[in-house]
């Protein structure tokens, strides 16, 4: 995985992930040898604007049990259930970077029973290489500001939401799994993908029609003259110091859509890096 | 191949298309056999090997389809029976949004062809399809590409034993793939 721009002024990138480089080694650097992609990639055209599914990737923890009901009930292993009380906190390391993490108890991998037990099995080996901050959270899915998102969840797949004009975005998206994953694993890993997030996942699909609505939405002569209101959970959020991030009281807030927006009015309004 | 048999397996594919295109799902998936797998594979834009840009490098190298492989690679479908069933079961749970209001669609089935199958009881069969989509108020998508088909006879009627279908895409330009084909 390589990021590069073409700013010369911009950061280095160490300095522009800052803290955020620990949550990519959560979904990237796992096992020894890291993460290898499955063949091939899924590319597609999106009615939306690419700000939608970035903050969804990294904030909006609260669409899931309305938007993907239907998938949730009849996708992949039913006999896996997606725990009601699941608890978890957005987080933030900083400079609009975001994360949904769930409890650290709380399922964070596809349902599939194999997967499941795969997970079992190296979790010794990934405490070692994460430390104790994975006791605390479970990143499962978030997004590098400002369009690069990743999922551990349903599953595993990293992509660049490519803007193309106002109401355009083409998604680039790769399915990724440990390079020491057993063949099984990794086969289980890809129709996942397919089955779950891509142009035809049962999950994906209709978030794909909330991006559009909301896009289309936005553009109501009346809409235009009102505020986009991202005040859920104001007030419950604080600096976590064992997390090295904003982190919010409940899972169910808008913190970090707050994060990410106020990076990009920032990046907007600045003349220069110098000046941000 | 017997006149006839060429008539059967048309009437069956224009039957299944009807199917689809009044929604009818349910019997739509009485149409596979419990084993079928059902995948719409990848594509992507490759040089010709001849190309210049091609020869001018390391021509061994270069791997000319623009086909994914069926196994290995991503896939924009790669379906069993099992879970075709959980796709339509989703449709049901009247909280599917992609499909809800539904999309409109008109199934036109060609270019079939007939051949003798791996077994006496199979039949290899090629089609093409384009797939109209309208949805909502202005929505629309074509679908075109091609099936490669295997029919296997099951108690003296046919069904889908195996459906490979090749959509002429590289970057799909519609928004989704909620429809089946
Ligand atoms: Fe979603």
């Amino acid at each position: 995985m390589i990021f590069a721009t073409f700013d010369p002024e911009a950061p280095p990138l160490p300095e522009y992930l800052g803290e955020m480089t620990w949550y990519l080694d959560a979904f990237f650097d796992r096992r020894e040898g890291g993460i290898e992609v499955i063949g091939g990639m899924h590319r597609w055209v999106m009615p939306c604007n690419w700000k939608f599914p970035a903050e969804n990737f990294g904030g909006d923890a609260y669409h899931v049990q309305w938007t993907h009901l239907s998938a949730i009930k009849t996708s992949f292993s039913t006999g896996v259930v997606t725990k009601p009380n699941a608890t978890g906190t957005m987080v933030s390391p900083g400079q609009g970077h975001i994360v949904i993490c769930v409890g650290p108890t709380d399922v964070g991998d596809p349902p599939v029973p194999e997967i499941l037990a795969y997970e079992r099995e190296i979790r010794p080996e990934v405490e070692k290489r994460l430390g104790s901050r994975l006791g605390l959270v479970n990143p499962i899915v978030g997004t590098v500001f400002p369009n690069f998102s990743m999922l551990r969840a349903t599953s595993r797949t990293f992509r660049v939401w490519q803007p193309r004009g106002p109401d355009k975005t083409e998604v680039w998206s790769w399915f990724y799994v440990d390079k020491a994953a057993p063949p099984e694993i990794k086969e289980a890993v890809r129709v996942a993908g397919v089955r779950g997030f891509s142009p035809s996942g049962t999950f994906e699909q209709d978030d794909m029609d909330n991006w559009q609505e909301c896009t289309r939405t936005c553009r109501g002569v009346v809409s235009r003259r009102l505020s986009l209101n991202t005040a859920m959970g104001l007030g419950h959020e604080r600096y976590d110091e064992d997390l090295k991030a904003w982190a919010s009281d409940f899972r169910i807030s808008e913190s970090n859509h707050r994060q990410f927006y106020r990076r990009w009015a920032q990046l907007m309004a600045a003349e220069s890096w110098a000046k941000v | 191949m017997r006149e006839e048999l060429l008539r059967e397996v048309e009437q069956f594919l224009y039957r299944e298309a009807r199917l689809l295109d009044e929604r009818r799902f349910h019997e739509w998936l009485e149409l596979f056999t419990d084993d079928v797998r059902y995948w719409m594979v990848g594509r992507t834009t490759r040089y010709p090997t001849a190309s210049k840009a091609i020869t001018t490098m390391n021509r061994h190298r270069h791997r000319e389809t623009d086909v994914a492989s069926d196994d290995g690679d991503l896939a924009i479908l790669d379906e069993t029976k099992a879970t075709l069933g959980g796709r339509i079961a989703r449709l049901d749970t009247g909280m599917a949004w992609a499909e809800d209001p539904p999309s409109r669609t008109r199934h036109i089935i060609a270019n079939i062809e007939v051949e003798p199958g791996d077994s006496a009881s199979e039949l290899n069969v090629y089609s093409n399809f384009v797939v109209y989509r309208n949805r909502s108020e202005s929505e629309q998508d074509f679908y075109v590409g091609a099936r490669q088909d295997t029919l296997r006879n099951v108690d003296g009627g046919w069904k889908i034993a195996r459906r490979k279908l090749v959509l002429d895409q590289n970057v799909l330009l519609a928004k989704n793939v909620s429809i089946f084909f």
